[in-house]
């Protein structure tokens, strides 16, 4: 879909290039992330590709045609560009901020309209509420996600994306990133993706593409990355902690435990007892008639409250959805001092649960794979 | 001085020379934005970008010669009279406009104009959407000082037979008659700040209030 060749970049008065001689190619449907220290190319190389910058050599395809050759406000109009400082035009509101490249195009006005509702229900703003609002009256994270929705008002084929999250609090980072991807899973775009923060890459990238004084280091899927590391550069780049930022790759339902047992609220206190008993568990999850997810209830409240309704003993839990990754699951747990972590649909029904016990294998495991990378060959 | 001196003077001198002056000031300050605006417009642009430091404080350093000798330079070579006038005015009225041109245009976030830029947006929709409604107050700030401005000086272009209000006040100089000079300097003053609630009002209609 995207193929750079032999793409060099050397900016005017400089003696080495920004870019030396980098090719790479980034399949349909596929998230590439480009990474590395500050000064690596990495931001370089993505301005390349809708030319904002001009190679100095070096030829690039989109979608199989000559991308040099081409008007370069076209080419930009086909390919959603979403940068750091998400650039929205303060002196325009939601809905004329996403309707810039559909007038651009010189779509009609209804047809324009509906996309702008259509693209802020994608990503779960109110149209009714948001789309006459300017800029300024939105938080960082709306912004975030209107610069998204902006950049895919066409629906192009490709998006690239300069540190996209950057410029929001840790929190609202990593739930942008997971919105991002369920929203990747729908719409399956090409995207290359610029960030200096290798955990995000790694989350993020279907592969990873190290950059280092504007060579490409290595090319390859996160697990490989990881365990795989081309040089030491990369192993440096990636850091010691390897086997927690595996946890970065895998996702929650992977090691998640389905049917469990739940009481409902419509037990009465003696047939929860039971089921605690029988679970061999010291607590178990509450669920209502509709299978949504209501709380927890311990055993031991229960029988030391035996003269009040059991119900008033139920608490409450953090949740985590399914597609989220272990790290958050494994974050939440510490942050709650909780050794279970129930599962949730987006309807908040009860899917199953994950343990702390059981993220603890997961990184014994890659600690083992670890160890074995590190030993010394035999000569 | 009487107080009937002053309303004399109001009623039969004021009003020919009242427009006399606002026609020196529109004249001149509409010349000037109609070069001033393209001018900086142009000298804004991507090519001229590196000399902008240096083209400021050639403005800047401009803007500091004094007004009289502005006229004074240009009466020999233009004559006296209207036209010479309305020159000297309006080429000390373009400076402030230049520079706030200058000003507004070279201080937007550029983030703002890559992802413009980033879009697909023509040059000239960049131009036209983005750059100048962002910079917009700063640039009407700049015409609302060279029409404060150009009303003042206004007052020293009867120097060179142009009219106005400076003939009133120049008049009662040469006369001994404080009753014109005091009019002829208060009128001169409400113009002056009548013009400037105007622009300051129609910048607010022109700019949206997105903050």
């Amino acid at each position: 879909m995207i193929q750079l060749n032999k793409i060099s970049k050397t900016y005017p008065g400089k003696s080495s290039p920004a870019v030396d001689n980098l090719s790479l190619e980034i399949d349909k449907g596929e998230i590439c992330v480009l990474v590395g220290p500050s000064g690596c190319g990495k931001t370089t190389t993505l301005k390349m590709i809708n030319r904002l910058i001009e190679p100095s050599s070096g030829k690039l395809f989109i979608n199989g045609k000559n991308a040099i050759n081409q008007n370069p406000n076209k080419l930009r109009q086909d390919i959603g560009y979403v940068i750091q400082d998400i650039g929205l035009f303060p002196h325009m509101t939601v809905a004329e901020n996403i309707a810039t490249v559909p007038k651009l195009k010189d779509w009609e006005q209804s047809k324009i309209d509906q996309r702008v509702d259509e693209l802020l229900n994608l990503i779960g703003l109110d149209p009714e509420n948001t789309k006459d609002n300017y800029p300024a009256q939105l938080s960082g994270g709306q912004k975030q996600r209107i610069g998204v929705a902006r950049a895919m008002a066409v629906d192009p084929p490709i998006m690239l994306m300069d540190e996209p999250f950057a410029a929001v609090d840790p929190i609202t980072r990593t739930q942008l990133q997971n919105e991002f991807l369920s929203l990747q899973k729908k719409i399956q775009k090409t995207i290359c993706f610029v960030t200096h923060d290798i955990d995000e890459a790694i989350k993020m990238g279907d592969k990873i593409a190290i950059l280092n004084q504007g060579k490409l280091v290595q090319y390859d899927t996160p697990e490989n990355i990881l365990f795989n590391p081309k040089n030491e550069f990369v192993e440096d780049f990636v850091g010691s902690d390897r086997s927690l930022k595996v946890l970065n790759l895998l996702k929650v339902n992977e090691i998640m435990k389905e049917n469990i047992p739940t009481a409902t609220t419509d037990s009465s206190a003696e047939e929860v007892l039971e089921k605690i008993n029988e679970s061999r568990q010291s607590y178990i999850l509450i669920i209502d008639k509709e299978e949504k997810l209501v709380g927890y209830v311990n055993k031991e409240r229960i029988k030391n409250n035996k003269d009040k309704n059991w119900k008033d003993n139920i608490k409450f839990s953090q949740v985590i959805s399914s597609d989220a990754s272990l790290i958050d699951a494994l974050t939440r747990l510490i942050q709650n001092n909780q050794s279970i972590l129930p599962v949730t649909s987006d309807e908040n029904n009860l899917i199953g649960i994950v343990r702390l016990e059981d993220i603890q294998d997961r990184i014994a495991d890659s600690y083992q794979a670890e160890a074995e990378l590190e030993e010394p060959e035999v000569v | 001085m009487t107080l009937q001196e002053i309303i004399d003077t109001l009623i039969n001198n004021a009003p020919s020379l009242i427009i006399e002056h606002l026609q020196l000031v529109f004249l001149s300050v509409g010349l000037a934005i109609l070069i001033a605006l393209p001018l900086g417009i142009l000298l804004s642009r991507e090519k001229f970008k590196p000399y902008l430091p240096t083209i400021i404080s050639f403005f800047n350093i401009a803007q500091g010669v004094p007004s009289l000798a502005v006229i004074a330079i240009f009466m020999p070579i233009l004559g006296i009279g209207f036209t010479s006038a309305v020159v000297a005015l309006t080429i000390y009225a373009l400076l402030p406009i230049i520079r706030n041109t200058l000003a507004g245009l070279g201080n937007l976030d550029q983030d703002i104009i890559e992802a413009a830029k980033g879009m697909g947006m023509p040059a000239g929709k960049v131009l036209l959407k983005i750059e100048l409604p962002l910079a917009l107050p700063v640039i009407i700030a700049g015409i609302q000082t060279a029409t404060v401005v150009t009303v003042g000086t206004a007052i020293l272009a009867d120097l060179i037979g142009a009219g106005g209000l400076g003939r009133m006040i120049f008049a009662g100089i040469s006369m001994f008659e404080p009753a014109r000079i005091l009019v002829g300097s208060l009128l001169s003053a409400i113009i002056a700040i009548s013009l400037d609630q105007a622009l300051k009002y129609i910048q607010t209609k022109l700019t949206v209030q997105f903050q």
